[in-house]
């Protein structure tokens, strides 16, 4: 467990420091001069005053008990990978760039410190740059541009493409993958085809054995 | 005389006491209707015995930490809450048994269970025809939620028919490309126990895992129930595989790993949520070193929400694992608690109670203590974490976390 603060429901009362004297402990501090006060009274006085301070005690304690937990305690501090969520947004305005929104649910705010492109022969760049930090409520968009670094050792195809986020905020700095369906791997494939397999007879499905020989060495080949 | 005023203060302090003991009583049973309480039980399905019993029991745990949760908070007035925990003992006929004893009880207004995929196939249309909420806090399989023909046009079954964990549809490509791009895995052995979850994940995890390029050096099955792999582990270090992936439960991985470590082949297995329990690694001992498997949801320890529960599973001397599903069967219960709150006034069931409960759960929305809690159209969690731990220095360490974003 690391960056966990206390789980339970937290008292702001109990962290004021010392309270003043209750009247509970000047009547302890006092008790010879109380005692003296109290036995000079008439005895229907000191009836009438015992009820009175037995009814005081008995409002006092429905009045500032505490109210019945109906809900289940929130949680006080997410971690980052669980409130933020990327979506995917389309094509950026330039080639092998796409779009994806970070939106962070609740908590406080979540930086992005680095984007990575889920394979180890792709490159992400980012605008804007990292770090981004997006507060709860208050969406943020980045552009990812891909990079292929080496098309030869691309698989064949990509399952479940995803983005590897490092995340941080008040609690936290974790590593989350994104894994995405739908559009974004349509999209990303298309462009990995075009950068690395740019003859449509060489069918992607294929081993990348048949790609050109400048896509095989291990320089950084931005997608078209 | 200072004695004697003593002896009366003494007195008022004690008959306010007294006056407040009174009082206490008085809010306890209230005007006579407060004491009557409605019972309502949340029924848990899960093998409590034998096989899979320590996730199981697992399940049970944690529902009844919700139930003891909300009679606590006096969650849904007027209500108490029992759970009535059945024994399927990862039998499918066992299952529908207690499905059927389940919605017999008119005091059943929701279920949470079972564990296996295989016994939810046959417990779903027991509960559809009673209109009985049934929430199953790890069932796996895609066809539960989806349909048959769920990889091409996807159908909800039965609406009565939820879960908090999310689908091996998921999570098989999620092993299949951290196995491949990460471990740099290239062949690899795929054995699984037949059943509905085992086969099923064992399925997709190949199909992602050749589509990304690796190949299958050869695959099997086993019975549920075996003990002695002797043959399974000659063909496995004769296909010359770097991975072994298994989809089934821990309890016969768990005797696998150790035969084929002890066989000589020093390759990791790789499984499922199945096989994520700290069973496997007690019975295993040091040959699961390095071994793999993906799980539903986050790392616990970075869930602060789940702390107290696990405080609580801990002081209250539950057995079972809970590390795997305990945190989403308190979360299935405290679903079908707060959608029963949402139905039951005052401690009065309506007419149709139970078909009104299965609207509510569908309507569900809140944080619980393994993430946040809500269901897609077809009834499937919309928190779809997975996690891959691998057994560190004899524990299970959370590696990569991911989230699907659809």
């Amino acid at each position: 467990m690391t960056g966990i603060g206390p789980v339970e429901p937290y008292h702001p009362d109990e962290a004021d420091g010392p309270h003043e004297d209750t009247p509970t402990d000047q009547l302890w501090s006092n008790s010879s001069r109380f005692a003296t006060r109290w036995a000079a009274l008439p005895r229907s006085r000191r009836r009438l005053l015992a009820l009175i301070v037995a009814a005081a005690g008995t409002g006092a304690f429905f009045i500032l008990r505490p109210a019945p937990v109906t809900q289940a305690t929130p949680n006080p501090y997410p971690w980052p990978a669980g409130v933020t969520t990327l979506h995917y947004k389309g094509r950026g305005p330039t080639p092998s760039s796409f779009r994806f929104e970070v939106d962070v649910a609740r908590g406080s705010p979540v930086t992005v410190h680095q984007v990575g492109a889920g394979l180890p022969e792709l490159g992400a760049t980012t605008t804007p740059g990292l770090p981004l930090t997006v507060k709860a409520g208050s969406p943020r968009t980045i552009t990812v541009r891909i990079s292929v670094y080496k098309c030869a050792a691309l698989p064949p195809a990509l399952d479940l493409p995803h983005l590897d986020l490092l995340l941080s905020n008040r609690t936290a700095q974790q590593q989350q993958s994104f894994l995405f369906g739908g559009a974004y791997p349509h999209d990303l494939w298309t462009d990995l085809r075009a950068a690395c397999f740019p003859n449509p007879a060489s069918p992607a499905s294929t081993s990348p054995t048949g790609t050109p020989a400048s896509h095989g060495g291990n320089s950084r080949l931005p997608l078209p | 005389m200072r004695q004697r005023s003593l002896v009366i203060l003494t007195s008022v302090l004690t008959t306010g006491a007294l006056t407040l003991t009174a009082c206490g009583s008085r809010d306890d049973s209230g005007d006579g209707k407060s004491s009557k309480k409605t019972e309502i039980i949340i029924g848990v399905d899960a093998p409590l015995t034998g096989q899979n019993s320590a996730t199981g029991l697992g399940i049970q745990g944690g529902v009844q930490i919700a139930v003891d949760d909300a009679n606590k908070n006096n969650t849904v007035p007027g209500v108490t809450f029992k759970v009535q925990a059945l024994d399927d003992k990862a039998i499918p006929a066992s299952g529908q048994q207690n499905a059927t004893q389940l919605v017999q009880n008119d005091k059943v207004l929701g279920v949470v269970g079972p564990l296996n995929s295989g016994v939810a196939t046959q417990m779903q249309q027991v509960f559809a025809t009673a209109n009985l909420v049934e929430i199953s806090p790890s069932n796996t399989a895609p066809e539960l939620t989806q349909g048959k023909n769920w990889q091409t046009s996807k159908s909800r079954p039965f609406k009565t028919y939820f879960r908090t964990a999310t689908t091996d549809a998921l999570q098989g490509g999620f092993a299949a490309d951290y196995a491949y791009n990460t471990l740099k895995k290239r062949k690899v052995f795929v054995v699984d126990d037949k059943q509905t979850y085992g086969a099923g994940l064992a399925k997709l995890f190949k199909a992602g895992f050749t589509k990304s390029g690796g190949k299958v050096a050869g695959q099997d099955h086993v019975n549920t129930g075996d003990t002695d792999f002797s043959a399974l582990v000659t063909k496995i270090k004769n296909s010359k595989a770097d991975l072994v992936y298994y989809g089934g439960q821990y309890d016969e991985s768990e005797k696998l790993t150790k035969q084929l470590k002890d066989g000589g082949a020093k390759i990791p297995v790789f499984g499922g949520d199945g096989m994520f329990t700290p069973t496997y690694i007690e019975t295993a001992g040091k040959t699961s070193e390095g071994d793999l498997v993906t799980s539903v949801g986050q790392p616990v320890d970075s869930l602060p929400s789940a702390a107290e529960f696990i405080k609580k599973y801990k002081a209250s001397g539950l057995k079972g694992d809970y590390g795997t599903y305990g945190g989403y069967s308190y979360d299935a219960a405290t679903a079908i608690i707060k959608a029963i709150g949402n139905v039951v006034k005052d401690g009065k069931i309506p007419d149709g109670a139970r078909a009104k409960i299965v609207d509510e759960v569908q309507k569900t929305k809140f944080d619980g203590i393994a993430g946040p809690v809500s269901f897609d159209e077809y009834g499937d969690t919309t928190n779809k974490q997975l996690t891959v731990y691998q057994v560190v220095d004899g524990k299970w360490k959370a590696v990569k976390s991911g989230t699907f974003n659809g």
